[in-house]
């Protein structure tokens, strides 16, 4: 076991590991987040997307030890300092851009890395960026629609075509 | 496996359907594979249409694979698939148009209630209502440019269309009792006023996803005249919950908000007995509105609040005559299923050089009977016709000769993406109220999965008759890129 | 103008909230005190016969719990099926046992015949590995073809049915005349043979089930991804295992999907809470397991 490292939602934080402990189990056994959650453990799903050095990852591909000493944002770092739902958590509630909730945590982590590219994408553009993520319930409409919203478009009219 | 044969004269007036079948149960059974192809389809093969003649035959057999179970829509996307393939394919054969086939078939609205030959008594419904809106919303008349517009970028444009009918809500036990159900398919729920007021409601049905906690609190907020944040919805725990038999079969609001209506009733009618003695009056000339129970034609009235904390402080409460407390069950048995129905026109591109397939347009005209938050009627439309789209353009779990299942892992199995899926146009403004229920609603969880599936292969056929490969009569789920590059290039 | 609350009102959700915020409790969530996890042995084969599995090897690694196999459950009940369905002749379905684990043959790819519990995920899963190796299964052909099922009565899935079929049902078998006849006489029939294909729900969350054992009282208590808690206790109590009723809670917490998938009471469901009573020193147990149908 090796103990490792990193800085996660601002916080030092460290915890017992395997060279086999992914990074999804680090976060979720080791330090009880578990927001981030795992759908299918072959890196298609998305549920597991968290910020690594600001870059979106799937962490049931990651090894813990391999990122030991970087800076790690989960859904619980979402929020805003008071507590209430940033921005674009707000835009997934205000547009029912989600139902069982299970691959939310995955969505927002995956349209926030993507508005922080591209502060006002196309609705093509949003729905490439988030081919990693599955949605088994909503159809993808009000996710597409929310983080459109989010990036602070009109989406009153939005209609295929 | 399905064999379908549609019989009809020559202007389309449909004569009768048969249907011969052969189901793969897998290595074993499960809670609804022996029910699914049976009664929760074949009951259902009459479609919206007045059919005198159907007859279904399925054989289920035992395979090395996996048990299957039900899944959205369970039996009734492939019923609905089966008749709307089957009725698209009699059109092309008699050059006959969809639209006006339909119309001329459906039940209509004199008719109800309408018993079929498959034995559902359709309560209430109006098809000509939603075919008329969906051909509305998609602009039907302006197809062709749409064509031309896309033939101009080297694409195939098709237009499909789908007439679906359901029984839901289920279920009628004793009708299920019959049918070989080996439980009863009623719900149950508990409205406990707490003293100072708020709400725990204990229902059977379980939300995973539905947004139970927020409608079936707008329902009690509404019926008792107080703040929906007043009102607690709890589930999915025996130790709490009086019984229940859970979500599934779009039965939740249907039966168990049905349950729940029906035990917030009684609070109301317990509180009207304690508003009598506290207000020196009869209790018939006891009404409730807007939270508060009043003396009619007076002003003298107490709110919900002073009655629910006059049950758990009874000083001055009629103790010889009435128990103390405000908590209420209900068991709530459906005398019959419900009956969503609605019709859904996709378009589609077609690349004739790949075989791949874009749904560029989906119109949804449903009736769910009356509508308790639009947001997420709309959102579970949406969830269905993805998933619908996804079984008609990419899904598939595939076995080898040796039973080695290949579809094994997402890596594998296709779903669809945020890019596979339009943006879907939604409407539910046809409302034909279910006339057996309090709420007076019909379930809407798999409206969009068991009715689009046939819109979309009917408009990938459409596309390619209309680009000249005439010999493409049907091609099997998924229509994915190589089965319809290989069935143009046949 | 739209209602802004109460019946009709598109009311935003309350339980967004927490699962915008990381903040749902799904099963797989939950944490116990002195938790332990159980690993499933699925068969590699599609069609075997059980000849050997032998777990003393697994039995005696580290963390290791608990081992079960199809044996420790030859004398309770099988998962049943929620519905009977009779013949066209009146006869009712052919209702093979559905074992919590495989005995005697396995007859799916991913059909469990053992399991283990340990006090890691890992542990568990390693165990499992080597009851896999310390087995035998003799690979039997495999009855893949509907066609060929029916036709060929040699090839049986259960040795007790013959021709490998459950029903052969008729709706209505009165019309049946009737509609040759209209069939016969029509002036147009169109026919049309298609497969409707096989499709899997997979909603996002994964199933899971935990078990636990409160020896003070002797209750049960089973978390679990479901659609339909109070059948299930219904069923784990008075069909499977044949405890009272009373004695068994059943709690489905926040549940990321089911689709219809999360209906069925699975044997994962019944072993945690066998697993939960085995294991008096870590009374609860823990199964995760992507699905395989």
């Amino acid at each position: 076991m090796t103990k490792v490292t990193m800085t996660v939602n601002g916080k030092s934080v460290s915890a017992e590991t395997e060279g086999r402990t992914l990074l999804s189990a680090y976060l979720r056994d080791g330090l009880r987040l578990t927001g981030t959650h795992v759908g299918c453990d072959t890196s298609q799903c998305g549920a597991c997307v968290v910020h690594v050095d600001g870059k979106p990852v799937k962490s049931c591909t990651v090894f813990a030890q391999d990122v030991a000493g970087a800076d790690v944002r989960t859904i619980e770092g979402m929020a805003n300092a008071d507590g209430s739902l940033g921005v674009i958590q707000q835009a997934f509630q205000d547009h029912h851009g989600l139902q069982c909730g299970f691959c939310t945590p995955g969505m927002v982590m995956s349209a926030a890395a993507l508005l922080a590219e591209n502060p006002k994408p196309s609705e093509h553009e949003v729905r490439h960026y988030l081919d990693g993520n599955i949605c088994r319930c909503t159809g993808y409409h009000n996710i597409v629609k929310a983080v459109m919203a989010a990036s602070g478009q009109d989406v009153s009219a939005l209609a295929a075509e | 496996m399905t064999k379908i044969e549609l019989a009809c004269d020559l202007e389309g007036n449909f004569i009768a359907f048969r249907t011969e079948t052969l189901a793969n149960v897998g290595a074993y059974l499960s809670n609804f594979s022996t029910v699914t192809p049976t009664f929760l389809h074949g009951t259902l093969m009459a479609g919206p249409y007045k059919v005198p003649n159907v007859y279904v035959n399925v054989k289920t057999v035992f395979t090395n694979t996996a048990p299957v179970d039900a899944y959205r829509g369970a039996g009734r996307p492939e019923a609905t698939y089966s008749l709307e393939r089957v009725v698209d394919k009699m059109c092309r054969e008699l050059g006959l148009d969809p639209f006006e086939v339909r119309r001329k078939n459906f039940v209509t609205t004199d008719m109800f209630p309408y018993t079929t030959p498959v034995a559902l008594a359709y309560d209430t419904g109006d098809y000509h209502a939603t075919l008329d809106k969906v051909m509305e919303m998609a602009d039907v008349a302006g197809f062709e440019k749409r064509r031309a517009a896309s033939a101009a970028k080297g694409k195939l444009r098709g237009m499909g269309l789908s007439t679906w009918i359901e029984a839901c809500g289920i279920a009628p036990s004793h009708l299920v009792g019959i049918l070989g159900a080996r439980v009863g398919l009623y719900d149950a729920a508990t409205v406990r006023v707490n003293a100072t007021g708020n709400l725990s409601v204990m229902v059977g049905a379980h939300s995973h996803g539905q947004g139970h906690e927020t409608v079936f609190a707008q329902i009690v907020a509404d019926k008792l005249g107080i703040p929906e944040s007043s009102v607690e919805i709890v589930h999915g725990d025996t130790a709490k919950i009086p019984f229940g038999m859970g979500s599934y079969g779009s039965r939740s609001l249907a039966v168990c908000g049905s349950a729940m209506s029906k035990a917030v009733d009684k609070i109301i009618a317990k509180g009207k007995k304690i508003a009598a003695h506290m207000l020196e009056a009869a209790e018939g000339d006891i009404t409730f509105e807007d939270g508060k129970f009043s003396v009619a034609g007076t002003d003298k009235a107490k709110t919900f609040g002073e009655i629910a904390f006059s049950a758990y402080v009874p000083h001055n409460y009629p103790l010889e005559t009435l128990e103390p407390g405000l908590e209420e069950t209900a068991f709530y048995d459906p005398a019959n299923f419900t009956y969503p129905a609605g019709a859904y026109l996709c378009e589609v591109e077609v690349d004739e050089g790949t075989g791949k397939v874009d749904v560029v347009a989906f119109h949804c005209a449903d009736d769910f009977g009356n509508i308790m938050n639009p947001m997420i009627v709309e959102g579970q439309v949406h969830g269905g016709v993805g998933q619908g789209i996804g079984q008609a353009l990419c899904e598939f779990t595939t076995y080898d000769e040796n039973g080695q299942l290949l579809t094994g892992s997402y890596m594998d199995y296709a779903m669809p993406r945020a890019e596979d899926v339009p943006f879907y146009n939604v409407d539910y403004s046809c409302q034909t109220p279910c006339t057996h229920n309090p709420l007076g609603v019909k379930g809407c969880g798999e409206a969009g999965a068991i009715g689009s599936p046939p819109a979309v292969v009917n408009a990938v056929i459409d596309a390619l008759q209309r680009g000249g490969h005439k010999h493409v009569t049907h091609i099997d789920m998924p229509v994915s890129p190589s089965r319809v590059w290989t069935a143009m290039n046949a | 103008m739209p209602k802004d609350h109460g019946i009709g009102a598109s009311s935003k959700r309350r339980e967004d909230i927490r699962f915008l915020t990381g903040k749902g409790t799904y099963t797989d969530d939950m944490n116990i005190a002195g938790q332990a996890h159980a690993v499933m042995v699925r068969s590699t084969v599609a069609h075997g016969r059980i000849k050997r599995v032998d777990t003393a090897a697994a039995a005696a690694m580290p963390g290791v719990l608990a081992v079960f196999t199809g044996e420790d459950f030859a004398a309770v009940g099988g998962n049943p099926a929620g519905w009977l369905i009779n013949s066209r002749d009146g006869t009712p379905m052919r209702e093979p046992k559905r074992p919590v684990l495989a005995h005697g043959k396995v007859r799916h790819v991913g059909d469990a015949y053992a399991a283990v519990v340990a006090e890691t995920y890992q542990q568990a899963r390693d165990a499992a590995q080597v009851i896999a190796d310390d087995s035998e299964i003799e690979e039997l052909p495999a009855v893949v073809n509907m066609a060929a099922a029916v036709a060929n009565a040699s090839n049986r899935v259960h040795d007790e049915i013959p021709d490998n079929v459950c029903y052969d049902w008729g709706w209505i078998e009165d019309n049946r005349a009737k509609v040759d006849a209209a069939i016969k006489s029509a002036p147009h029939v169109t026919t049309l043979e298609l497969v409707n294909n096989r499709l899997v729900p997979n909603a996002m969350e994964p199933r899971a089930s935990i078990g636990e054992f409160f020896p003070g009282t002797q209750d049960y208590k089973l978390t679990t991804t479901s659609q339909n808690p109070h059948l299930t206790r219904l069923l784990v109590a008075a069909f499977v295992l044949g405890i009272p009723e009373n004695k068994l809670q059943v709690v489905a917490p926040d549940v990321g999907g089911g689709f219809g998938s999360k209906i069925y009471h699975y044997g994962e469901e019944a072993l945690a809470r066998c697993a939960g009573r085995r294991n008096a020193a870590s009374p609860s147990c823990r199964t995760r397991m992507a699905e395989t149908t």
